[in-house]
């Protein structure tokens, strides 16, 4: 039986497709516009160069891709690297500023401090001809 | 494989319409079978083989060889607008195009006497069958390609078609002894 069913699954291969059919699909097919391959990657090129014939010319252009890369990686990095050293003089610089600031600004308290330390003992015990009023004006102004 | 395919794909791929035309008229025949055999109506058959050169001819920049046969990218692209056309369509294969009593009465007198079956009988009694098991035959037996065409067709191992294929033809046979039909 298995072979009766095989000999007749190939009795299908008498079906054709109908003439006018094949006349109105081809017409219909090529109505539309041809898909021209307008550009083609770079990758797809070295894939076809090495699936196809030419695949010594394949392999040297993905060499050349690779080392191209890499170059340019590396050219990155040196670049990232000069930038990076920049930042750091830049934020060394910046933390030496406010240290300063933080250290002027430290003097100035300790100076202020002594004189309205001064002031504030004149006012509680005033020098004989001088009036409380005149000392707080000094102190404030 | 038609003589100077890899020429005609390339020239085609650049807008040559001479080059796929000759492409359609090899493979238009055997892609439409396929599909004739895989569903209800001559013209749905028909309307799917148009969709498949449809898509072949706009995606054409995008096929690349790599050792596959483009026939077997036509099979692929035929096998998926089949599965997009059922999962659409409800298919009502037996009631609506085939006379059911006939068959089945076809088959019972095919079990005793070996001789009434035709190549109509087998197509409704293969609507049993999985697709894969469908595709597997048609293939091997009408198309008459080597099980690695039809596993690289079916992304499957040449095992796993053999077994299809082997699970296909029991199938058959037996829908075929019992009569079931859809």
């Amino acid at each position: 039986m298995e072979d009766k069913l095989i000999s007749i699954l190939k009795t299908g291969r008498s079906i054709e497709p109908s003439r006018a059919f094949q006349e109105r699909s081809r017409r219909a097919l090529f109505a539309i516009p041809s898909p021209q391959r307008t550009s083609e990657s770079f990758w797809h090129i070295i894939v076809r160069y090495t699936t196809a014939k030419n695949t010594r010319l394949g392999f040297a252009l993905a060499l050349a891709t690779i080392l191209v890369m890499m170059a340019i990686n590396n050219g990155i990095s040196r670049w990232n690297a000069a930038g990076n050293s920049a930042n750091q003089e830049l934020l060394l610089e910046a933390k030496n500023i406010e240290f300063k600031i933080q250290l002027e600004s430290a003097n100035y308290f300790a100076d202020s401090a002594d004189e309205v330390t001064a002031l504030l003992g004149e006012i509680k015990k005033p020098p004989k001809g001088q009036s409380t009023d005149g000392l707080l004006n000094k102190v404030l102004f | 494989m038609i003589e100077g395919e890899e020429q005609l794909i390339e020239r085609a791929r650049h807008g040559d319409k001479s080059c796929f035309s000759a492409l359609y008229d090899y493979y238009l025949p055997p892609i439409y079978r396929f599909i004739y055999m895989k569903v209800t109506h001559r013209e749905e058959a028909e309307d799917l083989s148009h969709e498949v050169f449809l898509s072949a001819w706009q995606n054409l920049t995008r096929y690349e060889a790599q050792g596959f046969p483009f026939g077997s990218w036509l099979y692929q692209i035929a096998r998926n607008k089949v599965i997009d056309y059922y999962r659409v369509k409800k298919p009502n294969v037996s009631l609506e195009h085939f006379d059911a009593d006939l068959i089945k009465a076809e088959f019972t007198i095919e079990a005793k006497a070996d001789t009434a079956l035709t190549l109509e009988g087998v197509r409704g009694a293969m609507k049993q069958l999985t697709p894969d098991q469908q595709d597997v035959l048609l293939m091997k037996f009408m198309e008459d390609l080597s099980h690695r065409d039809i596993a690289l067709i079916m992304g499957k191992s040449e095992g796993a078609v053999r077994l299809i294929q082997h699970r296909a033809l029991q199938e058959l046979k037996k829908t075929l002894r019992t009569g079931e039909i859809a």
